[in-house]
């Protein structure tokens, strides 16, 4: 029988020699949110009878979906096999391609990590991302080879990888069944006999750093803060260095995984607290917070403004909800600083919002929540990176919305994103991912053997070839078996065309896209064919058409309906007419009338798709 | 579902607004399903038949006890299935006298039977005519031999003529007859001939209904299955304008979307249907409209004879309308008659707004269109009447 630990009211700072701040990499699926779980099971932080499997992935949607979107910390204590009670704080890193920003704060907030592979799979892309981060930040690394207990392990082959790709020291590596808990004690004691405690000064001026927050409707912003110099107590003043605003600490505490309020947060300590923050401005992650009445002079390194790359139109297909989506973007946001809105018009859709994400996963899990948590139905356009234009007129526009795009006599020229794609796949998929590549205007950098059957591809790819479906199709064409991360490199001069769609002879402004001159033609092709798939047929005829500026590159026609008319009707029929109406009446609502043409809301999912697979 | 029926019954003890009633009877039984057919029904055995009848004697009986159903005479009376002539005349006939003797009834009812022509001799429909049947409604469906095979109708083709000779021989003025155009196999010239060899019968009354492949039929799996086509849209919709240019130059009016009579031989009982009238469902699946009340008995013939053994009421579904939703529903299969809806009876839409700008958006797309007192359906319209609805309905 497991016992809770007592509550952590410490009266005095513990040594810094007996903390140890660290985090778990790992790709998805490869038992990332089970150790920790272990961990907390094994340190006592949860009984097994409250145990919620997975505790550290609270919201439904990363739950289903198998990945951390918010980082969370963990506070619990071990005492080790030398009889030494240690403090461990286990900050719980996003897993995914969109959030390496928030990722690298979280890494910056500790000073050791675990890397987590599984050892069926190998060392995948993002692992790689992230243990370079790892390193960038100087943090200690301990491999961990999980699921050994399979038949299909192949414990060496990983270890191999582990000591080729990432040149990590692997003397050290534990070998473990997240699963079944052996080898996790093991892993505990490695962890604060190789993971160096926290460096810092309780006498020097304050400096914490954010990596994370959430908004709580009594307390405003619950802030996640790693204490690098001095402490912080109730009732202090505080200072966010990146904007000057001052705030009164109103709590400070831990999570062991409750919140528990502390009296302090001393140096080399991870927390929370509140201060009756009501904006996102002063919550920033990677910004430093330092005492209002000492400041310290510099701030924490590393501080960027996070900035979306990804834009899309969202607007509700029921006009009279527009009011609704904006309520529930205000309440989203509360929680998630790095997505933007604002207002826009569309003439084929009416009002919605132009949102920014951090990229195309973020934009789905956003989508997602406000339809699922908000029982909203949405119709998002194109996704869109930002163009940069430059006008005749020697002015720089930047671009996020196609219609917003100048003619094309006003461009003097145009420059888009490029990044550099990491990709790891099983060497037989290799041929597939060169030809997605290739379609996507790629270029290749590097080809390099992991192992005999795995290979690590990078790319400089368009960021709009990418924001379209790449990520599905990568996937498709490797049965599922390939990983990506990317980084944004820089903008480069290009041949961009806008294309718009007519449904008879009027411009559908929310399914206009700025595509590569040479891949227009085509994208126009398979988007009128698209559409004309999902177009139903209306009482008259649709014509459908792809051009660029008013040059027509595809045309389709939706022949009309000729009749609709219920021969047979009476009394029985009526019974079942009625209720069938009713049924097909729910199904209009998901349609969109654009001028007289009714639209299903798949129409416009079919711009996300880029070829006719 | 037991509230439900509580409050059912409350309603059919007053007889506040108590109308005329239409009768409905549902004979489920056939000698044999057709393939395109998704109407309950058993294949007959006489052994099912007493069941049934006792168990529908019980249900007459019931209904007539109640106030809302009996203050006024039966305005008519409609035997349809299955085949109701599948059953013996003299059966038929043993519920037409209990039917008298719970109801009282109009002088002008119309009283109609569903027939086969297989299923029909001079001495049977010389019982029928006696009992009161003035009008019969043959189910044909085509006059050409080989798509009267492809719909797994029981009987012969030639059987037709005859039938139909021996009726009026009987003395039945009123006689209708049922086809179906869009069958497999047919073509617009086979439609043509159906319809000439039908309009040369001199029948009052032709209905002529497109194939709906409805589920639960061997046409539907047949289509699954791909061994039969999906309709055909252009050549339905050709068949359909052939049949009202060439019903109306035989002199039959049509009246609604799919039914043809003489003037003053429209089918009372039908009309009542689409007019938002009330009218009593009575056998196994038959469904009723009654004091704004849709509701309907359960399709299954031994859960409906049973039920009346244990003194309960068959009922599978009960829908309350609201007065709004009454009037939507009566401007809706109202549009399906050529004479279109009354104006006055759209008053209490007035001041519903989406209905008002529904109606007007279909007026101006040149679906609806109103005349004098009526709003109805244009040339046009009467193609996309369900469209129309789905449309007023939301």
């Amino acid at each position: 029988m497991l016992t809770t630990i007592k509550p952590l009211e410490m009266k005095d700072q513990p040594q810094l020699s007996r903390i140890r701040n660290f985090c778990i990499i790992a790709h998805i699926d490869h038992g990332k949110s089970t150790l920790a779980d272990r961990f907390l099971e094994i340190t006592g932080a949860v009984t097994k009878r409250e145990f919620r499997e997975q505790h550290l992935d609270a919201m439904d949607l990363e739950r289903e979906r198998g990945i951390t979107i918010k980082a969370h910390a963990v506070t619990t204590t071990f005492r080790a096999a030398d009889g030494t009670e240690y403090l461990l704080n286990l900050i719980d890193t996003p897993g995914h391609v969109d959030f390496t920003y928030e990722v690298s704060r979280s890494l910056a907030a500790c000073e050791g990590a675990l890397l987590l592979v599984d050892a069926t799979q190998g060392v995948e892309a993002q692992t790689i991302a992230n243990v370079y981060l790892a390193i960038a930040n100087d943090l200690t690394i301990i491999p961990v080879i999980n699921k050994v207990d399979l038949a299909s392990a192949d414990i060496e082959g990983v270890k191999q990888q582990i000591k080729d790709t990432l040149g990590l020291d692997i003397e050290t590596t534990h070998y473990i069944s997240a699963k079944d808990g052996r080898g996790v004690p093991e892993v505990l004691e490695a962890l604060v006999e190789i993971i160096p405690p926290p460096k810092g000064d309780v006498d020097q001026e304050l400096k914490a750093l954010i990596f994370d927050s959430w908004f709580d409707s009594y307390q405003g912003a619950i802030v996640l803060i790693r204490v690098l110099d001095g402490e912080i107590v109730p009732g202090m003043k505080i200072q966010m260095m990146s904007n000057k605003r001052v705030f009164e600490v109103g709590e400070v505490g831990i999570f062991n995984p409750k919140r528990t309020k502390t009296k302090r947060l001393g140096t080399g300590e991870v927390g929370y607290l509140c201060a009756g923050m009501k904006d996102l401005a002063d919550t920033k992650i990677g910004d430093t917070i330092t005492d209002a009445s000492r400041p310290a002079l510099e701030p924490l390194p590393g501080y960027q403004e996070v900035r979306p790359v990804v834009f899309c139109g969202l607007y509700t297909i029921d006009n009279a909800k527009f009011e609704d989506l904006r309520d529930s973007l205000e309440k989203l946001q509360l929680n998630d600083s790095s997505f933007v809105y604002e207002p826009e018009t569309s003439l084929a859709l009416g009002f919605g919002f132009r949102c920014g994400f951090l990229g195309m996963l973020h934009m789905e899990i956003i989508r997602e929540r406000l339809e699922r948590e908000y029982n909203l139905d949405l119709i998002s356009t194109a996704p869109t990176v930002i163009y940069r234009v430059y006008t005749t007129k020697n002015e720089v526009l930047n671009i996020d919305n196609p219609a917003n795009l100048p003619d094309p006599s006003m461009i003097e020229k145009m420059e888009e994103p490029y990044i550099k794609a990491t990709i790891i796949t099983p060497e037989r998929f290799v041929g597939n991912i060169f030809q997605l590549c290739q379609d996507r205007r790629g270029m290749q950098q590097g080809l390099q053997y992991l192992d005999p059957t795995r290979v690590m591809l990078t790319y400089e790819l368009p960021l709009n070839e990418m924001v379209l479906d790449f990520y599905d199709r990568l996937k498709s064409r490797t049965q599922g078996y390939a990983s990506l991360d990317y980084e944004l490199t820089e903008y480069r001069q290009a041949k961009l065309v806008k294309l718009d769609l007519l449904l008879n002879g009027e411009n559908v402004d929310a399914l206009s896209v700025i595509t590569h001159t040479d891949k227009a033609e085509q994208r126009g092709r398979v988007l009128a064919e698209k559409m004309k798939e999902l177009i139903p047929r209306q009482m008259f005829e649709v014509a459908i058409q792809a051009a660029i500026g008013n040059r027509v590159i595809a045309r389709e026609t939706v022949g009309a309906l000729k009749k609709n008319v219920t021969a047979k009707c009476y009394g029985g029929d009526i019974s079942r007419k009625r209720k069938l109406w009713a049924k097909q009446k729910e199904g209009k609502k998901r349609m969109k009338q654009l001028g007289r043409v009714e639209i299903p809301q798949e129409a416009f999912l079919a711009i996300l798709k880029t070829d006719s697979e | 579902m037991k509230n439900q029926k509580a409050r059912l019954l409350e309603r059919l003890q007053l007889n506040q607004d108590a109308h005329d009633l239409g009768l409905y009877v549902h004979i489920p039984f056939c000698k044999k399903r057709c393939h395109f057919c998704a109407f309950y029904l058993t294949i007959h055995q006489e052994g099912r038949v007493q069941a049934f009848l006792s168990a529908l004697a019980k249900e007459v009986s019931f209904y007539s006890s109640q106030a809302r159903c009996h203050g006024f005479p039966l305005s008519s009376i409609y035997f349809g299935g299955g085949t109701p002539t599948s059953l013996r005349s003299e059966q038929l006939v043993e519920i037409i006298r209990c039917i008298q003797q719970h109801f009282s009834l109009s002088s002008s009812l119309e009283m109609t039977v569903e027939a086969d022509p297989e299923t029909v001799d001079l001495g049977s429909l010389q019982v029928l005519y006696d009992a009161g049947v003035n009008r019969l409604s043959f189910g044909v469906q085509s006059l050409e031999e080989s798509e009267w095979k492809r719909l797994g109708r029981s009987g012969a083709m030639s059987k037709v003529e005859q039938a139909i000779k021996m009726a009026k021989d009987t003395g039945f003025l009123n006689i209708s007859i049922d086809m179906m155009y869009g069958l497999p196999g047919q073509t617009l010239r086979s439609w043509q001939c159906s319809l000439e060899q039908a309009i040369a019968l001199f029948p009052t009354h032709i209905s002529c209904y497109a194939l709906t492949i409805e589920e639960g039929t061997r046409f539907y799996r047949e289509q699954e299955r791909g061994i039969l086509n999906p309709n055909d849209w252009d050549l339905e919709t050709a068949m359909q304008d052939e049949t009202i240019n060439c019903l109306r130059d035989a002199g039959y009016r049509q009246y609604e979307v799919s039914n043809f009579a003489y003037d003053g031989f429209e089918c009372q009982h039908n009309l009542r249907y689409w007019s938002g009238l009330d009218f009593l469902g009575l056998g196994p699946s038959a469904q009723s409209y009654v004091a704004k009340a849709r509701f309907g008995n359960v399709a299954d013939l031994s859960s409906y004879s049973d039920a009346f053994d244990n003194q309960e009421w068959p009922l599978d579904s009960i829908d309350f309308l609201s007065t709004r939703e009454s009037v939507r529903e009566h401007a809706i299969f109202g549009l399906r008659m050529n004479q279109g809806v009354p104006i006055h009876v759209l008053r209490p839409l007035e001041f519903d707004r989406m209905w008002q700008l529904t109606v007007d958006r279909l007026i101006n797309s040149g679906l609806l269109i109103q005349d004098h007192n009526y709003l109805k359906a244009t040339t046009k319209g009467q193609q996309f009447m369900d469209e129309i609805s789905l449309q007023l309905m939301s």
